[in-house]
């Protein structure tokens, strides 16, 4: 069979290529849609835009509208988890002593400011208020039916009839308003992890001297919680055990107190005594005079900053007025602030029981278990 | 207006170039439209570095693989174009072949698509190998290789279809 040769081929398939070509009629139908469509258009016809536009306008509005709903969204209503909140002025530096209560649904706004009924006339109101920082508070005294709370980071909104007010939160008990006034609770709101103690007895009793224990004298009222607590004139010697085990939280310790802080204070004795608070391995933070550990209260007595065993509410409830010295630092003694402090492995994290009287973790960091001597498990016979 | 000169000159011969890959007159039509809109509005940019044919062809052959490309991507993707003709619509309804032309056409159809491109400028449009490479962006080497393979599978596959010189009719 001979094969077809290229010229042949090449013959048929230019032929072919022929069969393909348009009519003259495709062609002036080709060339009539070219070139009257390729004839650029001039005038400007609204409805061509028109779809451009109202995709802008929704594209717009939906913009708006998310912004707006995120916005809202962001704040969280926590009106209820606010009733029965008690939120009292602690600055001094406006001419105002606001006291909130938050009772159902009602919102009460008191001054209590005294000074008030003292200033005269408004050469006087001009003088008196020199002293003052914050000479415009916002708040108004009334009563406000139907008040909403709402909470984003650690702001609270507290919105009312006429009027709204943001308060920051800067403690766990501690606010400030918008207009720099500082507000403190004795409700801690969004806590929700606790620790607690149940085992640790808030007082020490008589116990028997065995051949594991020695006696110590302490005189200090650094661990007083109000009935003169480890002091030898009114209970005697401690009884100290050194079956020393292992350490617990609440456990109240014998320990060589480090050289350094001797060194800067010669009147600090050299054997001193506190309360185990952090064990190795957690995190403790002191807020508000409040101990947290690894980010959790710990709910016990000694968790808390106190004065011979009461906390702040008590205390200034409890002590004549001319036994405060100053109001001010007082109150900012029950709401103290501590960095976080690691307690490293074989250290203990401790703390007396009267932080303003005594000396611990605070000023040495956390100590090191072999300066503990023992553990002091009660009072001689 | 060069445009319409142009179009006087070529439409026919991209028409038929465009046609015989998609085998569909309607499309043919609208191809070779776009293909003349193109010309038109690029016309500035057409330097004369080859000829204007050779230009309107290279925009003839990326308009069509554009074509093949959004309507069948993966018949595109996978160079599977031609397997399509088998069930399509037979070309004698649009074009009037003859027999010995239909088998042609058949077989030129059944043909890779890179085959099909090189046989069709080449041989039927009657394109130099230079001026095929430009078109089809081709190195002039695999423009000789490629046409040589293709003609040879041609011949292939006409005579596996019992074509031989004997019932070749001229």
């Amino acid at each position: 069979m001979k094969h077809l040769s290229d010229d042949d081929l090449a013959k048929e398939l230019k032929q072919l290529g022929d069969v393909f070509r348009p009519s003259s009629l495709q062609i002036e139908k080709m060339r009539k849609s070219i070139f009257t469509q390729a004839r650029p258009k001039k005038t400007f016809r609204i409805h061509t835009l028109l779809p451009t536009f109202l995709s802008l306008v929704v594209l717009f509005s939906i913009g708006v509208g998310l912004y707006m709903g995120l916005g809202e969204s962001g704040q969280t209503n926590v009106t209820a988890s606010w009733d029965g909140m008690y939120v009292q002025q602690i600055s001094r530096t406006s001419p105002t002593y606001y006291v909130l209560e938050f009772r159902e649904s009602t919102l009460t706004v008191k001054d209590d400011f005294l000074g008030a009924a003292f200033m005269g006339d408004d050469r006087d109101r001009e003088k008196a208020l020199q002293g003052y920082k914050i000479k415009e508070p916002l708040l108004v005294a009334g009563t406000y039916e139907n008040f909403t709370v709402k909470h984003k980071g650690d702001t609270y909104t507290i919105v009312a009839d006429g009027f709204s007010y943001e308060l920051k939160q800067k403690g766990p008990r501690i606010f400030v308003g918008e207009d720099g006034i500082e507000f403190s609770t004795w409700k801690y709101l969004d806590t929700t992890e606790v620790i607690t103690d149940d085992f640790t007895p808030e007082r020490l009793g008589v116990v028997t001297q065995s051949e594991h224990t020695f006696l110590a004298e302490w005189g200090s009222d650094a661990m007083d919680r109000g009935e003169h607590d480890f002091e030898f004139h009114e209970h005697g010697k401690l009884v100290v055990s050194t079956d020393v085990g292992e350490l617990r939280r609440g456990h109240v310790v014998y320990y060589h107190m480090p050289p350094s802080v001797i060194a800067k204070n010669t009147a600090i004795p050299e054997m001193y005594i506190g309360r185990v608070v952090g064990l190795p391995g957690e995190t403790v933070e002191i807020k508000g005079g409040q101990v947290f550990i690894d980010d959790k209260l710990l709910d016990t007595f000694y968790g808390k900053a106190t004065r011979r065993g009461m906390g702040e509410e008590e205390y200034f409830k409890n002590t004549p007025n001319n036994a405060i010295v100053t109001e001010q630092s007082t109150r900012e003694y029950f709401n103290m602030n501590v960095d976080p402090v690691v307690v490293k492995e074989n250290t203990v994290y401790i703390l007396v029981d009267q932080w303003w009287r005594g000396t611990d973790s605070r000023d040495f960091g956390a100590l090191s278990i072999d300066k503990i001597e023992g553990i002091i498990i009660g009072y001689e016979k | 207006m060069s445009g319409e000169l142009w179009f006087s000159e070529y439409s026919d011969a991209v028409y038929s170039y465009i046609f015989m890959l998609v085998k569909d007159s309607h499309t043919a039509e609208d191809l070779t439209q776009e293909t003349f809109m193109k010309v038109i509005a690029n016309e500035h940019q057409f330097k004369g570095d080859s000829s204007v044919k050779t230009w309107i062809f290279r925009i003839a052959y990326t308009t069509t693989m554009s074509y093949f490309r959004k309507t069948n991507p993966l018949m595109y993707f996978f160079d599977l174009h031609s397997v399509r003709t088998e069930h399509g619509a037979s070309t004698e309804d649009i074009v009037l072949l003859n027999s010995q032309q239909k088998q042609f056409y058949d077989v030129l159809s059944q043909l890779k698509k890179s085959y099909q491109q090189v046989i069709i400028l080449r041989k039927i449009q009657g394109f130099s190998t230079k001026e095929t490479s430009s078109i089809l962006n081709w190195s002039e080497g695999k423009v000789k290789m490629s046409l040589s393979r293709a003609l040879l599978a041609f011949k292939k596959e006409l005579e596996k279809g019992g074509f031989s010189i004997e019932t070749f009719i001229r």
